[in-house]
């Protein structure tokens, strides 16, 4: 019979098929998908994330294991809903106008959604009306914005003042990609900066101020 | 497959802010800095040296103190090197003041412009430079036009030799020939390929290096981008892997360390059978969702960390 912490395992290892079969084993077994949720899976991801940071692991590994974690979510999701528990938190992610770059973007949206949030993926070369729309329709917590180029990055700050010259002053911009740094996120009044894909739950939630 | 012998030119990388060494050069504005990484590369056996001052991360640099440290750091690595040097910057403005300062007859070949790209403001006065100062020319293909107009980044090889002819068409135009022209394909690194960036790399080099309008042109990665994300001790290895499987296919360019992965393995080394399996592993079978084949690459890379 499996237990949380074969789940917790799996999804540590990225053992998307192990997921597969133990979760519905679990709800079977009487284990509620909250718990499941908030005591194996979630650690899970923070135990990897914590890993990544040791270089323990590295990137295939952390993104296995958010592909398990993906998984998991699916199977969980019906049990959520009908138990009126909703992601604790929406995103809207999305490469800016002019750049055509998706690598980046694409592992942040995968690290976001292991960690549970709902992702909005936007796509690549989004003109800033665009998020704007998005935000209207989805009502994130958070928004991310990617740009690989130094030439693209002025199309960040552009977004970021659209975004607030619409009216949306709470709603938390969060910014990456190879040239972007802290304080550029300061200058165009993003609301954090991730470093890397691996970093980028942290910053998340270090942004809106959540465990 | 390309097995013809073809010479293999390195771009030496290291004046770059990207690294260190580069970092420390340009933060004193250390001419001696850069003499010494000049003549570095050129005794490890560079053919070719980038020059990028551009800004990184954690460096921040304006056009206006590119523009106004080329006066001096030019003619400086001249003075140390006969070789061409390769001007890396997306514009127009500093490869005008850069090419001010050059002195085509202190050099053995044809400098580089790199690089032209469709989502480049300034294509028409960067290939009016190419010609003037008599340069080869990097174009990057990873992205293309597609016919109304929209920039699309390449998903298929077809879209980078699409991209090369654009910019093979337009030189011709201008007189400058396709031995002239370098193209990259674009490299992404192995760790984070999910959706079969490194396969249509290859794939894309085969197709450059057949394709009859572009018969005589020269094909370059980026190399060290390669390895990204990779335990330290495979990097070099992976690298040199690579680069025998990218020559194998047709390349003749690389952008890379001399100091450190300009050296292909032999095709028969057992880290090139392994990269070739993990490769196969993400071509993705009939009807196979593309991502799928792209996990399953990730799974291989990782057993390959584990042997």
């Amino acid at each position: 019979m499996s237990t949380r912490e074969d789940l917790k395992t799996a999804i540590i290892n990225g053992k998307r098929k192990d997921v597969k079969t133990i979760i519905p084993e679990l709800l079977e077994a009487g284990e509620t998908p909250v718990d499941l949720l908030e005591k194996a899976m979630i650690p899970a991801m923070s135990a990897v994330g914590e890993k990544f940071k040791n270089n323990e692991v590295f990137v295939p590994e952390m993104l296995v294991s958010a592909r398990a974690m993906k998984e998991g979510m699916k199977l969980i999701e019906p049990a959520l809903i009908e138990a009126g528990i909703k992601p604790k938190h929406t995103a809207i992610i999305g490469t800016v106008e002019g750049d055509l770059h998706d690598i980046g973007k694409n592992l942040v949206a995968t690290m976001w959604k292991g960690a549970g949030f709902e992702v909005i993926d936007l796509g690549v070369n989004v003109p800033p009306a665009q998020f704007v729309d998005a935000i209207k329709t989805h009502q994130p917590a958070i928004v991310g914005l990617s740009a690989l180029l130094t030439t693209t990055m002025p199309s960040m700050k552009t977004t970021v003042a659209a975004i607030r010259e619409a009216g949306f002053d709470t709603v938390k911009i969060l910014i990456g990609g190879a040239p972007i740094t802290q304080s550029y996120a300061d200058e165009i009044g993003a609301d954090g900066y991730a470093q890397d894909a691996g970093s980028a739950v942290d910053a998340a939630k270090a942004t809106l101020g959540a465990a | 497959m390309n097995t013809e012998n073809r010479q293999l030119h390195v771009i030496g990388e290291l004046m770059n802010n990207s690294y260190g060494r580069a970092r420390k050069a340009w933060k004193a504005r250390d001419l001696d800095g850069y003499q010494n990484l000049a003549r570095l590369q050129a005794e490890s056996g560079a053919s070719f040296l980038t020059f990028n001052i551009d800004g990184t991360r954690t460096l921040p640099v304006t056009l206006a103190e590119m523009l106004e440290f080329l006066p001096r750091v030019i003619p400086a690595i001249q003075e140390v090197t006969d070789l061409p040097i390769s001007f890396d910057n997306p514009d127009v403005a500093f490869h005008t003041e850069a090419l001010k300062y050059f002195d085509r007859s202190r050099c053995r070949g044809r400098p580089i412009l790199n690089s032209l790209s469709v989502t480049r403001a300034d294509v028409r006065a960067m290939i009016d430079l190419v010609g003037e100062h008599d340069m080869d020319v990097i174009v990057m293909a990873s992205e293309y036009q597609t016919a109304d107009g929209e920039h699309q980044a390449a998903k298929r090889a077809g879209d980078i030799v699409k991209a090369a002819r654009h910019f093979a068409e337009l030189l011709d135009c201008s007189g400058i020939s396709n031995d002239r022209i370098i193209v990259d394909p674009g490299l992404c690194p192995i760790a984070s390929d999910t959706c079969g960036g490194v396969n249509l790399c290859l794939d894309a080099i085969r197709a450059l290096r057949t394709d009859y309008a572009l018969e005589g042109i020269h094909i370059s990665v980026g190399l060290s981008n390669f390895s990204i994300g990779a335990p330290g001790e495979f990097r070099i290895p992976l690298e040199r892997a690579f680069l025998s499987l990218a020559i194998e296919a047709g390349l003749d360019y690389i952008l890379a360390n001399p100091e450190k992965n300009t050296e292909p393995l032999p095709t028969n080394d057992p880290m090139v059978t392994k990269l070739r399996e993990v490769l196969a592993e993400g071509r993705p079978l009939a009807d196979e969702d593309p991502e799928e084949a792209g996990y399953r690459q990730l799974d291989a890379l990782m057993e390959l960390y584990g042997s």
